[in-house]
């Protein structure tokens, strides 16, 4: 079973109608014992980082989470949920992610790039090292993308995919049981269902 | 490198699909005929009447959209309160579009900025000429002019934040003459967020006009012929051959 945890805003929907379109069980998650009946995590994300938390921190699910995670439970962040398994974030403020994952969101103007801000649209995704995520799906495949942030301070091992934006953006992470995307496979049609299949059937 | 996007725009009158240009019905082409595999968003506007925006039908139509396209999907018409937006967005919605809104209370656009990230929020601007070759920005579906210098509105749009500019032409609307390149040209220079054009693209020669312009990162169809059976895949075939970088597979 997998769960979705319940973040009170986004693209929630979304999921759950990729995750029927593959025939894959599903359930929302918002506080532990929604948690305890489901073997993997889908952490999702639209909106801004500050909400977000504070959402997730008013479920008093974040803890949860963490102690499932550190204990071997797959999870994988999309967009938010992807900067969330981060550090920190400064959008809008400083909030901490959960920090299963070694770097800090920033904004992609940090970056001091020439182009537009936010990152809107498909691009193609170079991969740089095998991960399970990524089986059946070719290089350079295009995903949708719709962001302002970023992460930076991250170590290569971690990094399996970047997009060219002017310098190269870290758009997916994998550190053992936990994955995250910046883009969104729920939105991203044929590749994008089966990336979401790839970590279910793990 | 990120792909400039061609955009399927679908209005609805109370959860009827309509045409802008006269506002009737054409129920020779559905929901169902949208070419999904190569349209690179949908936007979905509520056209029907204020008292009747956001309703039911339309409500439905957005979800058979979610349900159905595994694509990213944006909503405008009427969205003014984040109460509003949070409805929209709960249903998974990627983006929305203000207008209007923006011009008479722009505080409900940086609280939507502020709750649902600049990323997910497009500000519509609807460009009418005057004098052949001036511009004003109208509001209120055409209705009303803005009172302001159109230079400095759109600086005060920017200074929101808005993750998105949507340039729509009143006069080329429904006309397939073309888009306005005089009127993108003008005003897009001093934006720095990705911009949107819609209005008049009646052949794929006019959306590799726009596309082109380095300013540009998308155009919008709303002529019905141009998302039936594989029309918008041979137009992706026809910009890659005219080396604009699209999402193409063959």
């Amino acid at each position: 079973m997998i769960g979705i945890i319940d973040t009170g805003i986004g693209n929630i929907p979304s999921i759950c109608s990729a995750l029927k379109k593959i025939n894959h069980d599903f359930i929302l998650c918002s506080n532990k014992i929604d948690l305890d009946r489901v073997g993997k995590i889908i952490l999702p994300g639209v909106g801004s980082f500050k909400t977000f938390y504070d959402n997730i921190k008013e479920k008093k699910i974040f803890d949860e989470i963490s102690n499932r995670v550190n204990d071997g439970t797959p999870i994988l962040g999309i967009c938010l949920g992807f900067h969330a398994l981060f550090e920190s974030s400064n959008e809008f403020g400083i909030f901490e992610g959960f920090g299963f994952i070694k770097g800090k969101i920033h904004n992609i103007k940090s970056l001091e790039i020439e182009e537009r801000i936010p990152h809107v649209g498909w691009n193609d995704c170079n991969l740089k090292k095998n991960s399970k995520l990524f089986n059946h799906i070719e290089n350079n495949t295009n995903f949708y993308f719709t962001h302002s942030f970023t992460p930076i301070a991250v170590q290569e091992d971690d990094v399996i995919a970047k997009v060219n934006y002017g310098k190269e953006l870290i758009v997916a992470v994998q550190k053992q049981n936990i994955f995250g995307v910046q883009f969104h496979p729920e939105k991203s049609q044929k590749p994008g269902l089966q990336l979401i299949r790839n970590f279910v059937e793990m | 490198m990120l792909k400039k996007r061609l955009i399927i725009s679908l209005t609805f009158n109370e959860g009827v699909l309509f045409r802008t240009k006269m506002f009737y019905p054409d129920y020779r082409y559905t929901k169902n005929f949208v070419d999904l595999w190569n349209a690179d968003e949908i936007i979905l506007i509520d056209v029907s009447k204020k008292e009747k925006k956001l309703e039911d039908n339309f409500l439905k139509i957005i979800k058979f959209f979610i349900e159905n396209c595994h694509l990213p999907i944006t909503v405008g018409g009427g969205i003014s309160s984040t109460e509003v937006a949070k409805k929209i967005f709960d249903l998974g919605v990627e983006k929305i579009i203000v207008n209007s809104s923006t011009y008479e209370n722009p505080k409900i656009t940086s609280d939507l900025v502020k709750t649902f990230g600049s990323s997910s929020i497009i500000q519509a601007i609807d460009f009418k000429k005057v004098n052949g070759m001036e511009y004003t920005i109208k509001i209120n579906n055409g209705k009303k002019k803005i009172d302001k210098d159109i230079d400095e509105y759109i600086k005060f749009i920017l200074s929101l934040n808005v993750g998105e500019i949507f340039f729509n032409s009143i006069d080329n609307d429904g006309g397939l003459m073309g888009f306005d390149l005089n009127l993108i040209n003008k005003f897009s220079k001093k934006i720095d967020v990705p911009i949107i054009v819609q209005g008049g693209g009646g052949n794929w020669n006019h959306f590799y006009e726009v596309l082109k312009l380095k300013n540009i990162s998308a155009a919008c169809t709303q002529n019905i012929y141009h998302f039936t059976e594989a029309s918008l895949k041979s137009a992706k075939k026809f910009l890659s051959s005219k080396n604009i970088l699209v999402r193409y597979d063959n």
